[in-house]
């Protein structure tokens, strides 16, 4: 039986031989996708823009408060609120629409990742 | 389980995104992939090349969630053996025929191998004649030299369902070879 079974398995491996080919390693790694210079980069840009957001809303707390409460005050009294008192606002909406598309990009390599999760071992 | 180096170029891999590292795991792996997919292709080398391509970029980007729960080698058995059943999955949808067997797919989609000699000719012809599940077996079981337990992890076949397919497929192929074998005496 055994003798069968080495016959049978040096057939297969005759038949289906395969020899070491480099050219064949250096061309699957280059169609590899790159994986981790993405989300390093992503997770360096959330720090540092979040860390901005920290840094302006600390520093200018009242200044963002009194803007804030200056261009209510103006809508609530059906006034339009001058340039001065909209800047403040309109550049803290733009700086954290960034740092939200930021993570939200970040969320989405964590989400897509795990998508990929091949079955268990 | 996998050997020390094999861990130290998966951390790599994983950890830093070191596709050099993934690169020196290939190179131990990459002729035995490609010999599965030759046997399950019945010698179609461009298609089982493609498919042993696309086998590791699937493990290039599952190698984090590799849990060492089983030894590399298996792991990599896994995700061809997936990557095969997703590729007769999507032919089958191509050719949209609802009885066709996988033999039929495999041959429709397989160039022509090479011309072999007589006994090769009958043995691939035999190959090509084991259903999906056999044909799986055969390979992973005597050409790729795993056990039957590893063969389970792979596929999800039962040990017993295994064993069967096994002793089926190999009465086939021994017929072939036996009647080569008799017709040459």
């Amino acid at each position: 039986m055994k003798s069968n079974d080495n016959e049978l398995k040096k057939s297969l491996a005759d038949l289906y031989r395969v020899e070491k080919d480099d050219a064949f390693v250096e061309r699957t790694l280059q169609r590899l996708p790159s994986r981790g210079a993405r989300r390093l980069w992503l997770i360096l840009g959330n720090i540092a823009i979040w860390g901005i957001v920290l840094l302006l809303a600390v520093r200018y707390f009242h200044v963002i408060v009194y803007s804030l409460a200056d261009v209510f005050a103006k809508l609530s009294l059906k006034q339009m609120p001058d340039c001065d008192s909209l800047a403040v606002p309109v550049v803290c909406a733009v700086v954290l629409f960034v740092a939200f598309l930021n993570s939200m990009e970040l969320l989405e390599d964590y989400y897509r990742s795990m998508l990929r999760r091949l079955p268990d071992d | 389980m996998s050997r020390p180096d094999e861990l130290l170029w998966i951390s790599q891999a994983a950890l830093l995104g070191d596709k050099r590292a993934f690169g020196r795991l290939m190179q131990r792996y990459h002729h035995r992939v490609r010999r599965y997919f030759l046997m399950m292709t019945n010698g179609d080398r461009a298609l089982s090349d493609d498919l042993a391509q696309i086998a590791f970029i699937r493990a290039w980007q599952g190698v984090a969630g590799f849990r060492m729960l089983s030894s590399f080698s298996t792991w990599l058995y896994r995700i061809a053996y997936t990557t095969w059943c997703n590729h007769v999955a999507s032919a089958k949808c191509h050719l949209s025929l609802d009885d066709v067997s996988v033999s039929d797919v495999v041959s429709a989609m397989c160039d022509e191998p090479p011309p072999d000699d007589d006994r090769n000719a009958n043995l691939r012809t035999a190959v090509a004649e084991l259903d999906d599940a056999e044909r799986n077996c055969i390979t992973l079981y005597y050409l790729e030299e795993l056990s039957i337990r590893d063969i389970e992890k792979i596929t999800g076949y039962k040990q017993g369902t295994i064993k069967s397919h096994l002793s089926r497929g190999r009465e086939h192929l021994r017929s072939v070879l036996k009647k080569y074998n008799t017709d040459e005496k």
